[in-house]
């Protein structure tokens, strides 16, 4: 059972986390007890080196984790993993179909969005004046504002 | 209410109203100043942007006119007949309106859609052209005269072109023989129509065929193979006109061919002469060997009228036929240009019933005894019946029937300063209150009737309203008051108040999301006259905004229509642009009725002395007859003494009569509550748009806010098909080998977000 640790800083939500930071493998010495593929517990041995990781590759599940070392009095290390469904299967994950309701878009669509934080008191007020008229207010004094209709 | 397609047939039969592809409608230039210039346009100097509406005038052109008809001939040219009977090809012909409506120049191409009636596009700056798009104009402004161009002999390269009275008063025709093509100039406001008769001028065939004069025949089809085309041009920029038509490849004619294997093959020449016929039976036009192009001898057929001594005159009435045919005014000039309507020298087409010419016309006063002669627009002013449009139901046209002058027939419409109504009372005041002939004067002038019985309505409209470039005497029922002058209307019934831009290019720029629609954008516009409208952002944001007025000169109503992208119709909202001025109390017909009554009494007492003197005859008989009757003395002396009785109270009471006739007197002329009972409140001449929208709350970053809490959208595809922050409602997780645990725990956070 292979184990690669990194250091990541992704978020857990990222379907892809940056695992670009490789702290060291290490080989499992024996599992703590029995363990599945979800969420095992490993016993390594020390190096000092791993403290850092909070992630992990184990070869035997194909899975990634997020992990806890642990150390014994024994020059042992446990490590506590945490499967990472999202990394795990990221690449099925992208293929699937799915009904997306929300998405980092840049800027609103033409979906209303309640979430969106509109101010309910203040308006941008706006007034935008036609081009041209015809008409006049002349009276009938400078123009021939009069229609007279005779027979 | 349609277009009667009995009578005008289907649109797909009419002209196609695309010249910059379908080559067949037909299109002038309104001249420019200069020659070789005609891509400026003259006429946006001289139309009033406020003339220019949306009603759309048409009529109906004559299928027996060859501006219709001679692109149908070519089929029916082959090797065994080159006689050619357009009767034949008529059979499935049908009149054909003719559409004038507005182009402005440096409008969009939005706008000449708007007028035409399906829709399509028009070349951006033609100024007139049938069927497709013709511009709005004051059809009486509008001169059109006829010019042939002529050759010496059929097949002559050397053309020239003349004005028909030019051509025929100054006999022409003598040396140019040849009529090879008839067309007209036109001109616009008054002016006169563009003479600059050099070939360069009128030959111009670029593009849109863009030349001074319009074809009264031109028709055009893309390819070699056209029927029928107008135009030669030879040597790029000296340009000659010509009538001529290529045989369609069909028949077996290969362009190129040399002059004497064509005439061989076709037998055309001198020697057959073969004719053309119009849909009348008249065997006018002649056909002739031509060529297309000097450089490469294209050659083709063509034809003329060979015009002389003979029949210089029926030319001249086919001509003018021709004329009528097309629908508007034109203009036998001679050193006179400034004529006008009703003036020697002007024809007026006339219509049928239908709106479709019919070849004849009127010429000088007899012009005026036409409906035509009315018209002032190209739009509401139409001769047709505008409510009668092509698609007038489908695309929103507003109708202002009270603008037509098809309802002001008889009337005269003046348009006046206030000074002249004033003066228009003092005139009627002075003509029959102190004028003491002005009973008598009364009498013979207005029959009987008040003279404010002619006066159907005097309104202030809030308005420059368009009116005539001259004054003319005003007119009152019979009389005409020489002192008195005053513009008349010449208005269209409409103008519009512009547009604004919704679509981000103006000064409203939209959010491009849901806040530019309600509840978060609403808009209110305030029209002058009308009040302040609620409008549905949804409907216009990302187009434009347009307000037409039309106004009712006789009432003072005014409606507003609303416009999306300048013709789809949103809302039509009603107001009142002008006050009633109750010009009353020309109370001439109640003096003269009191004056009357009194005569009448003043007769009755005559009849009754007169009755009297009867009866005393009467009594006189019985008193002469009494001895052989007996016992009628009696009666008869009752009746005399009651007729002298009425005899002195009949003179007493004329004398009484005459003087209260003589202090019986009219109340002046004059206006009553004028401007107090019909106050405006104009809060401003221009239409203003007013938008309300949304506002964010302080410290709404939308970078932040579409990575943290996402945009709400609706995309229905693969989950990797967006990056960044994606949420979904509902994942089909088929195909991914994890535990059902983990699938679980995938639909859980796809639902609170992942980045992908």
């Amino acid at each position: 059972m292979q184990i690669t640790f990194y250091k990541t800083s992704s978020d857990p939500k990222c379907l892809t986390k940056d695992i670009s930071t490789v702290i060291g493998s290490a080989h499992a010495l024996a599992p703590t007890e029995q363990v599945g593929c979800l969420n095992p517990v490993i016993m390594i041995d020390y190096n000092s080196l791993l403290l850092p990781a909070n992630y992990c590759y184990i070869d035997t599940f194909g899975r990634y984790y997020w992990c806890n070392v642990a150390v014994t009095t024994a020059q042992r290390m446990i490590v506590s993993c945490k499967v990472d469904y999202l990394m795990s299967w990221a690449s099925y994950i992208k293929e699937c179909p799915a009904t997306i309701v929300r998405a980092e878009l840049g800027k609103p669509s033409y979906v209303a969005d309640n979430k969106l934080p509109i101010d309910s008191r203040r308006y941008f007020t706006q007034g935008i004046r036609f081009p041209q008229t015809s008409l006049s207010g002349g009276g009938g004094l400078i123009q021939p504002n009069y229609i007279m209709v005779t027979r | 209410m349609a277009v009667n397609y009995e009578v005008w047939g289907t649109p797909e039969q009419w002209c196609n109203p695309n010249p910059g592809s379908g080559y067949e409608a037909i299109e002038a230039k309104l001249p420019k100043a200069t020659a070789d210039s005609y891509y400026d346009i003259y006429y946006n100097n001289l139309v009033p942007l406020n003339e220019i509406d949306i009603s759309n005038c048409f009529w109906g052109i004559s299928k027996n006119s060859l501006f219709l008809s001679l692109k149908y001939i070519s089929p029916y040219i082959n090797n065994d007949n080159v006689n050619v009977d357009i009767r034949d090809v008529y059979e499935e012909q049908i009149d054909r309106p003719a559409i004038f409506t507005a182009t402005p120049n440096g409008r969009s191409q939005s706008y000449h859609h708007r007028y035409s009636p399906d829709r399509s596009s028009a070349p951006p700056d033609s100024a007139i052209y049938f069927r497709g798009v013709v511009m709005a104009f004051n059809y009486q402004k509008v001169k059109t005269t006829p010019f042939v161009a002529v050759r010496a002999t059929p097949q002559s390269n050397a053309q020239t072109i003349y004005r028909l009275d030019q051509y025929i008063t100054d006999n022409k025709y003598v040396n140019y023989p040849y009529i090879v093509a008839i067309g007209y100039y036109v001109s616009y406001n008054g002016g006169n129509p563009a003479y600059d008769l050099s070939l360069a001028t009128i030959g111009h065939v670029k593009g849109y065929n863009v030349h001074y004069g319009s074809n009264l025949f031109y028709a055009r089809s893309s390819g070699i193979d056209s029927f029928l085309t107008s135009w030669r041009e030879t040597n790029g920029s000296v340009n000659y006109l010509c009538q001529s038509f290529i045989l369609s490849e069909n028949i077996n004619y290969n362009i190129g061919d040399s002059e004497t294997a064509f005439a061989y093959k076709y037998s055309i020449g001198e020697q057959t002469q073969p004719k053309i016929y119009n849909y009348d039976g008249d065997p006018l036009w002649e056909l002739y060997t031509d060529y297309m192009d000097g450089s490469t001898r294209k050659y083709c057929v063509g034809y003329a009228i060979h015009a002389t001594a003979d029949n210089i005159n029926d030319v001249r009435d086919y001509l003018f036929k021709q004329m009528a045919y097309i629908g508007l005014p034109f203009y036998y000039l001679d050193s006179d240009k400034s004529k006008h309507i009703g003036d020697s020298g002007v024809y007026l087409p006339k219509f049928d019933i239908n709106g479709i010419t019919t070849g004849e016309y009127a010429e000088g006063a007899a012009a005026l005894n036409l409906p035509n002669s009315e018209w002032t627009d190209g739009r509401t002013g139409s001769g047709y019946d505008p409510t009668r449009r092509p698609g007038n139901d489908d695309y929103g046209y507003l109708i202002n029937p009270f603008n037509s002058n098809r309802f002001t027939t008889g009337l005269n419409v003046w348009c006046m300063y206030q000074q002249d109504i004033l003066d228009v009372l003092a005139g009627i005041n002075n003509l029959y209150l102190t004028d003491p002939a002005g009973n008598e004067k009364w009498q013979l002038d207005f029959k009987g009737s008040n003279p404010d019985d002619y006066i159907v309505s005097c309104k202030a409209m809030l308005l420059n309203i368009a009116h005539s470039d001259t004054t003319s005497a005003f007119k009152l029922g019979p009389v005409q008051f020489d002192g008195i002058a005053c513009y008349k209307y010449n208005g269209t019934g409409s103008f519009s108040f512009g547009t604004i831009p919704l679509d981000g290019t103006g000064d409203y720029t939209p959010y491009g999301d849901f806040r530019d629609y309600q509840p978060y954008t609403t808009m209110e516009l305030y029209i002058p006259l009308c009040g302040t409208v609620e409008i549905d952002p949804e409907f216009f944001v990302g187009h434009s905004i347009e307000i037409i007025m039309m106004y009712d000169i006789y009432t003072g109503a005014c409606t507003a229509g609303i416009y999306r992208d300048n013709f789809t119709l949103y809302k039509a909202v009603n107001g009142q642009i002008g006050a009633d001025i109750p010009v009353s109390a020309m109370q001439m017909g109640t003096y003269q009725n009191s004056v009357h009554a009194l005569q009448a009494a003043q007769k009755q007492n005559e009849i009754r002395l007169a009755s009297s003197a009867v009866t005393v005859a009467a009594g006189a008989a019985a008193l002469i007859a009494a001895p052989a009757t007996g016992g009628t003395s009696l009666i008869a002396g009752v009746g005399l003494i009651t007729g002298a009785a009425g005899l002195l109270g009949g003179v007493m009471q004329e004398q009484n009569y005459d003087y209260q006739i003589e202090h019986t007197q009219p109340i002046p002329a004059q206006t009553t509550a004028a401007e107090t009972q019909n106050n405006f409140c104009v809060g401003g001449l221009y239409p203003i748009l007013y938008v309300k929208r949304a506002k964010m709350l302080q410290g709404y970053d939308a970078e932040i806010y579409s990575h943290t809490i996402g945009n709400a959208c609706l995309i229905n595809g693969q989950v990797g098909s967006q990056t960044g922050l994606v949420i979904c409602s509902s994942v089909d997780l088929s195909g991914v080998p994890a535990t059902v645990e983990e699938i679980n725990a995938i639909k859980q956070a796809l639902g609170k977000g992942v980045y992908v």
